[in-house]
């Protein structure tokens, strides 16, 4: 198996989704700014959504935000449905961006963190958490996990037009 | 729109209202998805432990190599020397940095924890999401923790067992949305409920009387009436004093006296 194809199917982005899930828990935390640490597995999910489209971006987001809420234990869900919401809404750029401009992935984990932190903020609201400056520390973790997308765009950069 | 593309939808439908009821039902923790998160968090502890290993490592590197870089500007001749020197200094600093925030755990230990049982223990993991301000440390049923355990750095408490595995567990820090813990003024003696606000800098102290005696620097310590942790362990300082939202709670910014956002070692203070 070449490692194009690996990345067309589900194997490639597995691996780098429990990757990042790991290195989102242990070594990110080094990086935090008042608790904000870059979101790998969102970076994961919307790379792996723009090379495959919208339908296996959730079931990345699924998967990815699952593993979330099932290592924290509580509100399992949560996360999962909104990285599987955002997975979703950044493959829909797929077709209609291609080649790839450059500014792709900044849109599409633009649009996974809004999607993910409406269904996060929604449900805090709901159980009446509260989060000082949500909104502000919301910009903090997207302008803090862009970066990381151009870093890993090569590995998930797709050759050819989508069919 | 073709067959499969509509089974599709239907499919991710049910999918989501799925999620939503899973989520209505874990807002608050239960026993059994406890035991479900604590055998994922006892599974992927010996990959996080390397993980965090590899981690550190690459940083170190990093650390001895960009003195390198930096030496090799100023003199090319120095710069083995001088990476090596910076090398043992960043070892050797690390170590220090160690031995100090060890100390300050054994100090914690003799005094204030002097008539409990402790248990030190490594932290491994932090939440893997930003709102949710909770570790995963190298301890659980196995080592005799248990939920509600208080749990303790250099400076004071850092929050309270939340689950458990057989071989770690998972401890819900003071700034996380959902911790709420009985404090008061230890001077004073004016009692509360220290909430977190998902941030590490600030935590909020509501006063249940109306005109509490506290004032900026004053030292918060747990009260003890919440019967879940023992009076006396100390949270935090008094940054500010205030109203509340519409004047009707006198509430205080605290800022946590441990340091949150750097715990490698903690001490659980066993049931």
């Amino acid at each position: 198996m070449t490692f194009q194809k690996a990345m067309d199917g589900y194997l490639g982005p597995a691996v780098f989704l429990l990757i990042a899930f790991l290195l989102r828990a242990t070594a990110t935390p080094a990086l935090s700014i008042d608790g904000v640490t870059p979101d790998l597995v969102l970076v994961v999910v919307v790379m792996a959504a723009l090379r495959q489209g919208a339908w296996r971006g959730a079931l990345y987001g699924l998967v990815g935000g699952l593993l979330e809420d099932i290592a924290t234990g509580r509100m399992i869900g949560m996360h999962g449905l909104g990285l599987m919401l955002g997975g979703a809404a950044a493959g829909l750029l797929r077709r209609r961006l291609y080649p790839d401009p450059w500014f792709v992935p900044m849109l599409g984990v633009l649009i996974a963190v809004v999607v993910q932190e409406i269904v996060v903020f929604t449900t805090f609201a709901f159980v009446h958490f509260s989060v000082q400056d949500f909104p502000l520390l919301a910009v903090i973790e997207y302008i803090y996990t862009v970066p990381f997308a151009y870093i890993i765009r090569p590995v998930f950069h797709r050759p050819e037009a989508p069919s | 729109m073709p067959r499969r593309g509509v089974l599709r939808l239907y499919l991710a439908a049910i999918i989501v209202l799925a999620l939503v009821f899973l989520e209505s039902q874990t807002i608050y923790p239960r026993v059994s998805v406890s035991r479900v998160s604590g055998a994922v968090n006892s599974a992927l502890l010996p990959l996080e432990l390397g993980t965090h290993a590899a981690a550190q490592w690459v940083s170190g590197a990093i650390a001895t190599v960009g003195g390198a870089f930096t030496a090799e500007q100023e003199n090319k001749a120095l710069r083995a020397q001088v990476a090596q020197l910076e090398s043992n200094l960043a070892k050797l600093q690390s170590v220090q940095g160690e031995d100090k925030s060890l100390r300050a755990l054994l100090k914690l230990r003799q005094g204030t924890l002097k008539a409990h049982r402790t248990l030190a223990a490594p932290v491994v993991s932090r939440s893997p999401v930003n709102w949710l301000d909770q570790i995963v440390i190298a301890a659980g049923t196995a080592q005799g923790v248990k939920d509600g355990d208080a749990v303790l750095a250099a400076g004071g408490l850092v929050g309270r067992v939340l689950s458990t595995g057989s071989q770690s567990a998972t401890v819900m820090l003071l700034p996380d949305p959902e911790s709420a813990i009985g404090a008061m003024v230890a001077r004073s003696g004016n009692a509360g409920v220290l909430t977190g606000n998902g941030e590490a800098a600030t935590l909020k102290l509501q006063f249940f009387a109306a005109g509490a005696d506290v004032k900026k620097g004053d030292l918060i310590v747990t009260s003890g009436l919440d019967g879940k942790l023992p009076s006396g362990l100390p949270l935090g300082r008094v940054t500010s004093v205030g109203q509340g939202d519409f004047g009707l709670v006198h509430e205080a910014d605290v800022a946590p006296l441990a340091n949150l956002n750097q715990l490698n070692t903690v001490l659980v203070m066993l049931q």
